[in-house]
């Protein structure tokens, strides 16, 4: 039996499985590293938030909400650009209506965001932007009268962020 | 005879003694690359951008919020960097900038429109949240 010659092939074979280790490993941990933390729900659920919290008024929907030139960006403090501007990643739609009619609406740019995350909601799949749509009841008075309005609120992200290039 | 099997005794333990210590070797390696990689700056730089891009969003004009940022400080103070300049906002593209090397860094948007400004104090990121621009 060559005794040496066994011992040298099973060294090779070794460190060929040691690599193939190596390998297997750094792989894994640049694929868990590499993936980026999605916070995109959780963002359209800040953006619906925030425009609540602003047409909010104890409980009233804002006295100006209803006025000619109405502008919910400048309103709630929204920069207007991120909605608007080519290749947006966010979308925002705001609706408000009474039993009958829709009193108010406005609708952000791109409108691919919006259809592309109502097919999110019924085929799950992390490449789509992600919403969060919801409804609420506000009081209002319109000339001394108190009504019942539903301002009706969508707001989608397809944030991923960026890693700023090594110059 | 007796000098004979000290010399066969060594022979045998020799390599089995480098083959254990290159082993160890290749191990303590792997598991340093990987402690490294989970403590990188690419992890925190994303990390921070998110949170306080999200702590941006999340707030109303006119707040400042004092964030511990000390396990940060933390892996900068082991690579001899300083915690200023590591958070930059861009306000023409609307985004919050991380930078914890030289070079690179990560940027995440944020959709509100109120002045922006930060300041370090101690471990401790202190976020103000100024006026709305277009006021």
């Amino acid at each position: 039996m060559n005794k040496v010659g066994d011992e040298k092939v099973l060294s090779i074979w070794w460190f060929f499985v040691l690599a193939l280790v190596a390998a297997g490993v750094a792989a894994g941990v640049f694929m868990f590293y590499s993936a980026p933390f999605d916070v995109r729900e959780l963002e359209s659920g800040i953006l619906v938030d925030k425009v609540f919290d602003c047409m909010n008024d104890n409980g009233y929907l804002r006295s100006d909400a209803l006025l000619e030139g109405f502008d919910i960006y400048f309103s709630c403090n929204i920069e207007r650009r991120v909605f608007f501007e080519d290749g947006a990643l966010y979308y925002l739609s705001i609706e408000i209506s009474d039993s009958e009619d829709l009193l108010y609406s406005n609708y952000s740019r791109v409108d691919d965001l919006r259809k592309n995350c109502l097919v999110e909601k019924s085929i799950k799949t992390k490449d789509f932007p992600k919403c969060d749509i919801r409804s609420e009841d506000f009081l209002f008075f319109d000339e001394g009268v108190q009504k019942e309005l539903t301002v009706s609120v969508m707001a989608v992200s397809n944030q991923r962020g960026r890693a700023l290039p090594l110059l | 005879m007796k000098m004979k099997s000290k010399k066969a005794s060594t022979n045998i333990l020799g390599p089995t003694v480098i083959f254990i210590i290159l082993n160890l070797l290749f191990f303590s390696m792997l598991l340093y690359f990987v402690v490294k990689q989970s403590t990188g700056a690419a992890v925190y730089e994303q990390l921070y951008a998110k949170k306080i891009a999200l702590l941006i969003d999340n707030s109303r004009c006119n707040t400042e919020i004092v964030f511990d940022v000390s396990d940060l400080a933390e892996v900068l103070e082991k690579n001899n960097y300083e915690l200023s300049g590591v958070f930059g906002f861009n306000d023409r593209a609307n985004e919050v900038r991380v930078q914890v090397a030289n070079r690179g860094g990560y940027a995440y948007k944020h959709f509100s429109n109120c002045e922006l400004d930060s300041e370090i104090n101690g471990n401790n990121l202190i976020l103000k949240i100024g006026g709305a621009k277009n006021e």
